[in-house]
């Protein structure tokens, strides 16, 4: 790819960006969010054209102008939204639209295409069972699929846009491995991530994206990620002697009181998953982290100790009160605070301001409103005071939520929920789709918090991130907790083996 | 801080530049009709512009349709911040001039500063009540309330009916129309030509912006029209918000039809609603619900109506001329809208 830009409206996605890959090589594209990768890698695959630029296939210009031509380039994407159909099952989607025509199907002989397949999975260490819906499988499982797929029409390039979002760490280290099968088989892999530290030992060189330029490259020889975090943020970042400055150690012993207790909670699954007999105590100033696969019941759990879900059985006791029977009214009132899973869907009003969405949830307290007149100046003055503390990119208070980035519209999100003195503070992802700067500061936030006494219950699928600030980590697989793990137990096999539905020693908490 | 709020005075320009080329837009296509009609454009225009400001007598006219207009169109906009489409304005606005007409009817013999209230409260609960319905459909079952409030218009037209051609029916009349209502429970006129009941636009203009932009229900109200997942998680009770702003656009949609009965036909008469309903939607959807500008759209709605009818009797172009621009600049405003969003 030769000099390819690329605008959004006032947004420079990509900038004069050239990049080569080579056959049966391993590319590590990576940079912050918004730096242009998925960009670059959608105009390669023809989901976008490029403004300016020219792509190189094979040593021939080549004009892709969409999917379809990619696929008859042997280029082929797996994007972090995966695009099978949940009700048909492995080997259907595998062979969909492969199928040359109506005698195809017709004859649908199946026993060939699945001996074609089962070869593959041979050859790359990719098993799947080929006769389950996909819709019963887990995300790992459907991701192999996803390869599978591009395998079996024969792939010179396959781009995995941030393969390892959904996966467990055993997961991930088995996708490397496939990976490398491929390598070996003359196969080219572009891996676009922001966490460098998984593909280290993968890659055979890096491209660093910066804000739609390209920064560098590094050869695997050079690679450390130290190195290439530097480049992808453009100063030195070092989160962990960062945060452990900030996170105070407590004695062994002393351990402060009960804020929540959560008595064997369980739910109908009417709203996603099933919660089946949650137990679990959160105490002052402790970061208590959930850790597991997207979609575990971790978004469940958290909404329902919000209340915004009704448990069929169950009690949830704060500060020594019984809430179960609160609304969510109530429990923002006793203190509760939520940053909830998708600051889009369920986190941000986009046609009302900043300043309304700032108060979200607090809009009949005392200091935003009188006689049920909402007190403007006071809520645009705190609004104001967010934008400066959180550096969210806004031309004022007064703007529609809508028009701004996702990032900021996450700073948002954060920012409401740390707004008034917080006693419990529920995070799901609170860091997600920030950049490297915002993510330290944000964490920094909540491990403050934590330090004066609030209490944290912090949902990640960063499990690094999660390690680090957590002083215990619950594990949910399928609506249940696997095993709860104090800081100096904290082990990332362990927690993966849990992530993966497998208890500890084969035994329950 | 300068900077910033010189940006926000851009954007407005921008946004008011972008609008006056919808409307251009719409009267230049409007110009084009007239030119294959043989007419004289440019007359059109100054007619249709100008009727409303020519006389006292024609500014009254204006005043006349402006005031149904506007409370229909903020009957329609309240329900629209929660994202609720009031296409029942139609029906509410019988339903109250049914009210209407009972009360000034039955009642007779007594004093204006009582019985005007009491009719202008009927007409407003009478709306209310007719909104309810769907507003229960809605609150217990989810059904849609455009089906719904369409359905009560229907049922509203063959009651209007029914009574104009039942007990009170005017029989000298070769229309359906009841008797006239008692000269008590009629609006007094200001200023010899403008009706009392426009008045009414002007507080509701403002008490309809605090309600919607000022108090904590507007807040709640907006909040989940635009999300409703988002203020549900953070706990407004959105499931009776929607609900309740359809009963409360139902009355002042009922308001509206009990004021042209005792403002303008002191009586009820089949087919009095005109095309106001489609209008009123019209112009909320321009003002984007909000009740201060929708005092803009609808008066210059009204503007274009009352130039139209003076076309049709001077130039003899059909009025309907006047349908033809104002679904032009409602669509033009729409594609405005779509282009500006792109080029974000």
């Amino acid at each position: 790819m030769k000099e390819i830009s690329k605008r959004f409206g006032e947004v420079q996605a990509l900038d004069n960006v050239s990049m080569k890959i080579g056959s049966g090589e391993i590319v590590g594209l990576v940079g912050e969010n918004g730096a242009g990768k998925t960009t670059l890698m959608n105009i390669l695959y023809g989901l976008y054209k490029a403004d300016k630029g020219r792509i190189i296939v094979n040593g021939r210009e080549t004009n892709i102008q969409s999917p379809k031509d990619a696929i008859s380039h042997k280029i082929f994407m797996v994007h972090q939204h995966f695009k099978l159909i949940g009700n048909f099952t492995s080997l259907e989607n595998i062979i969909l639209g492969s199928t040359s025509g109506r005698e195809d199907f017709k004859r649908m002989n199946l026993q060939v295409y699945r001996k074609r397949i089962e070869e593959l999975m041979r050859e790359h260490k990719l098993e799947i069972p080929l006769d389950e819906k996909v819709k019963n499988l887990p995300a790992g499982t459907q991701q192999r699929i996803e390869i599978l797929k591009a395998l079996y029409r024969m792939a010179e390039l396959l781009i995995l846009d941030e393969p390892t979002t959904n996966l467990t760490p055993q997961e991930t280290d088995e996708l490397l491995r496939s990976v490398l099968e491929m390598k070996k088989r003359g196969i080219s892999v572009v891996l676009i991530t922001h966490k460098i530290r998984e593909i280290v030992e993968t890659v055979d060189r890096v491209v660093v994206l910066r804000k739609g330029k390209l920064v560098g490259e590094v050869p695997k020889n050079e690679i450390t990620p130290e190195k290439v975090v530097e480049m992808m943020v453009g100063r030195k970042v070092d989160l962990e002697s960062e945060l452990s400055n900030i996170i105070v150690p407590r004695a062994p012993g002393a351990e402060e009181a009960e804020i929540l207790r959560i008595e064997g909670i369980s739910t109908t699954g009417d709203e996603g998953i099933k919660l089946k007999d949650i137990s679990l105590a959160v105490r002052r100033g402790e970061i208590f982290g959930i850790a597991g696969v997207s979609g575990n019941g971790q978004k469940e759990l958290c909404e329902t100790i919000m209340g915004i879900h009704r448990p069929i059985k169950g009690r949830i006791i704060y500060n020594g009160k019984d809430l179960s029977e609160a609304d969510v009214k109530e429990r923002i009132k006793q203190g509760f605070r939520f940053i909830p899973e998708d600051r889009m869907i369920d986190g941000s009003l986009p046609t009302m301001t900043l300043s309304e969405n700032i108060i979200l949830g607090f809009q009949n307290f005392e200091q935003f409103q009188r006689h049920g007149l909402l007190l403007y100046e006071k809520i645009n003055e705190s609004a104001r005071k967010a934008i400066a503390e959180y550096e969210i990119r806004a031309p004022n208070e007064k703007i529609r939520v809508g028009k701004l980035s996702g990032g900021n519209i996450q700073k948002v999100v954060v920012a409401r929920a740390l707004l008034l003195e917080p006693g419990l503070l529920i995070a799901y992802n609170p860091t997600r789709g920030l950049d490297i700067g915002a993510t330290e500061k944000i964490l920094r936030q909540i491990v403050e918090l934590r330090n004066s006494g609030v209490s944290i219950i912090m949902v990640s699928e960063d499990l690094d991130e999660l390690m680090l600030v957590s002083d215990k980590i619950a594990v949910m697989y399928k609506g249940e907790i696997m095993g709860i793990l104090s800081k100096e137990s904290f082990d990332k096999s362990k927690i993966g083996l849990m992530m993966a539905g497998i208890r500890e020693g084969g035994i329950g908490k | 801080m300068t900077a910033v709020s010189k940006t926000t005075v851009k954007d407005y320009l921008k946004a008011a530049a972008y609008y006056l080329l919808a409307i251009a837009a719409a009267f230049g296509v409007a110009g084009l009709i007239l030119l294959t009609m043989h007419q004289d454009v440019l007359l059109g225009y100054k007619t249709i512009l100008t009727t409303s400001f020519s006389s006292l007598p024609n500014f009254a006219l204006t005043i006349f349709k402006f005031t149904p207009i506007y409370l229909m169109g903020l009957g329609f906009s309240i329900p629209l911040a929660s994202r609720k489409f009031n296409v029942g304005i139609e029906g509410q606005f019988l339903l109250g001039a049914v009210g209407a007409a009972a009360v000034g009817i039955t009642l007779t013999g007594m004093p204006g500063y009582i019985i005007l209230p009491l009719l202008l409260t009927v007409a407003l609960i009478m709306g209310a009540i007719w909104a309810t319905v769907p507003a229960l459909l809605l609150y217990f079952f989810r059904v849609n309330e455009i089906i719904s409030t369409i359905l009560m218009n229907f049922i509203s037209f063959y009651l209007v009916d029914l009574i104009a051609l039942g007990p009170w029916r005017d029989v000298t009349a070769g229309y359906p129309m009841t008797i006239p209502i008692s000269s008590s429970a009629r609006l007094p006129i200001i200023g010899s030509q403008i009706n009392i009941g426009s008045l009414f636009t002007i507080a509701l203009a403002v008490l309809g912006f605090f309600i919607l932009y000022r108090s904590t229900f507007g807040y709640e109200l907006r909040a989940s029209g635009s999300n409703p997942i988002a203020a549900f998680k953070f706990g407004i009770k959105t499931s009776y918000l929607a609900p309740l702003s359809l009963v409360l656009g139902g009355a002042v949609a009922g308001l509206a039809g009990g004021l042209e009965v005792s403002g303008l036909y002191f009586r009820l008469v089949e087919g009095m609603q005109s095309n106001y309903a489609n209008l009123a939607i019209i112009v909320s959807l321009m003002a984007r619900g909000n009740p201060v500008a929708l005092l803009l759209t609808s008066f210059f709605f009204s503007m274009i109506e009352i130039g139209a009818n003076a076309m049709q009797r001077t130039m003899g172009t059909p009025y309907e001329i006047a349908l033809i621009t104002e679904s032009l600049m409602m669509l033009f405003v729409m594609t405005v809208d779509a282009i500006r969003q792109k080029r974000r």
